[in-house]
């Protein structure tokens, strides 16, 4: 079997197959390379997050799981931008919804929280 | 000599060079726009050496002439550790059985990332799967109540690496001091006097705690928690790994040296840059406003650090001085400026120092 070229179909399907195993390859390393990045070393996602599309020194902040404000700056730890921070750690006032509906006894204030 | 022990003497001198190396852990990248040299004050005390514990050093601390990675010729003190904690031995850190409370077993970060460390107790370890949301998690038999450590230096040497292979997944990962090499030391040079940095210098290994222990970078934990494993700590926050010996990732007070007189928050050790790195809170259990490297000024200490809370992951931000390149190291080195031997999956090593076996 051969093609008009003078190669093998046989060849041909065999080169066709490494480039295509090339490719998956080469995306899948791609993908994992951004995914270490994206995640190496740091425990706390919501830290990394703040930090995304940002450059080093820039202010940032997020969320802590107990309703705390995490307040610093997008710092390297190795080569991930992560929020240190560098204030103390500060209650939000807004509680959530549901803390607040068990709480609040005015109807006007339940009322315009439910809205 | 044969070429087997060639080969040995070889890789030997490149682990001490990759591990000196790390222990260095610097490089600063001059990548921030802030020069942290505008800020400083002109009191910069140095490095206070009889303030380390007994036993902290295998040799008393010398004096040696160095050169920073931004080039400054300087003095440096060298700290020549065994890896081994002065006045404690580490542990413990993963129970045995799920049965094992809090007081036979070591310490993990919250899933938080914020406060205190978590307790690994058996039930923990039992429970993981809740706790991350994650039903693959097992870590004990559900026969026989055991819990899956690594039992030996084996099995510590291959649960922690980047590529964990299948038969190490699924364990609580420790390792003992035993199982460093015979001639195990880890080298640091450290400034004697902290030299400000014209710019705030990128993070990998921080610096060296007062019982002579290591104060890490970040704990890969994405990768730690990614193959179903968790590097335990003891309550202290530190573990075992066979090229940083025992080192913190965190700090809960082991290494505190006394508060002082005037309720500031103890000392911990000292960063790789020379100054000092204290407790996060004060003696009233008060946190201060920090800089960007999590540093601040004050008459009596000078520029100094203070560490984030236990499950953080980190101690400080940047290093506000000039840390040392070690002799002998490559120009610029590691791809990003950093010391070279970055892990072979691209990600950056706990320590910023060789490819890390173990965690």
């Amino acid at each position: 079997m051969s093609t008009a070229g003078g190669v093998s179909s046989v060849t041909l399907i065999r080169w066709r197959t490494i480039k295509c195993c090339s490719i998956c390859v080469a995306t899948v390393l791609l993908l994992a390379s951004s995914n270490v990045s994206a995640h190496s070393g740091q425990l706390n996602l919501k830290a990394l997050n703040a930090c995304k599309q940002k450059e080093r020194s820039q202010a940032c902040e997020y969320q802590g799981a107990h309703n705390d404000l995490y307040i610093g700056t997008c710092q390297y730890m190795a080569d991930t931008l992560t929020c240190v921070r560098n204030q103390p750690i500060q209650k939000l006032d807004n509680d959530p919804p549901e803390y607040a509906f068990e709480h609040l006894q005015d109807d006007t204030q339940i009322r315009a929280i439910k809205e | 000599m044969g070429t087997k022990s060639k080969k040995g003497a070889i890789n030997r001198n490149l682990l001490v060079g990759l591990i000196t190396l790390s222990t260095f852990g610097l490089i600063a990248c001059d990548d921030s726009s802030e020069s942290s040299s505008e800020k400083d004050l002109t009191k910069n005390s140095g490095l206070e050496v009889s303030l380390f514990a007994d036993g902290a050093f295998l040799q008393p601390p010398k004096i040696v002439d160095c050169e920073t990675a931004q080039g400054t010729a300087t003095k440096c003190y060298q700290f020549i550790t065994s890896g081994a904690p002065a006045g404690r031995a580490p542990g413990p850190f993963c129970p045995r059985t799920i049965d094992d409370g809090a007081d036979v077993s070591g310490s993990w970060f919250s899933k938080d990332g914020e406060g205190d460390l978590v307790d690994l107790t058996g039930n923990f370890i039992l429970t993981l799967d809740d706790y991350y949301g994650d039903e693959k998690w097992l870590l004990s038999d559900a026969k026989t109540g055991k819990v899956r450590y690594t039992a030996d230096k084996a099995s510590c040497s291959g649960a922690a690496r980047p590529d964990v292979e299948e038969q190490y997944k699924q364990n609580c990962i420790e390792c003992e001091l035993s199982y460093l090499d015979e001639d195990f030391s880890l080298t640091y040079l450290i400034p004697t006097t902290p030299i400000p940095s014209a710019h705030a210098g990128r993070l990998h290994t921080v610096g060296i705690a007062l019982d002579g222990t290591e104060l890490s970078g970040p704990a890969p934990i994405s990768e730690i928690l990614g193959s179903y494993t968790i590097a335990a700590f003891d309550d202290c926050g530190g573990h075992i790994n066979l090229h940083q010996g025992y080192h913190y990732h965190s700090t809960t007070g082991c290494s505190n040296a006394s508060v002082s007189d005037d309720g500031h928050a103890p000392l911990i050790g000292y960063a790789v840059d020379g100054y000092g790195i204290y407790a996060m809170r004060d003696a009233k259990g008060n946190e201060e406003s920090l800089d960007e490297c999590r540093g601040t000024t004050d008459d009596t200490r000078g520029y100094h650090y203070h560490a984030a809370s236990p499950s953080e992951n980190m101690f400080i931000g940047c290093l506000h001085g000039e840390s040392v390149r070690p002799a002998g190291g490559p120009p610029g080195g590691g791809p990003d400026g950093g010391p070279p031997g970055g892990r072979p999956d691209g990600a950056p090593n706990e320590a910023g120092g060789p490819p890390p076996e173990h965690r």
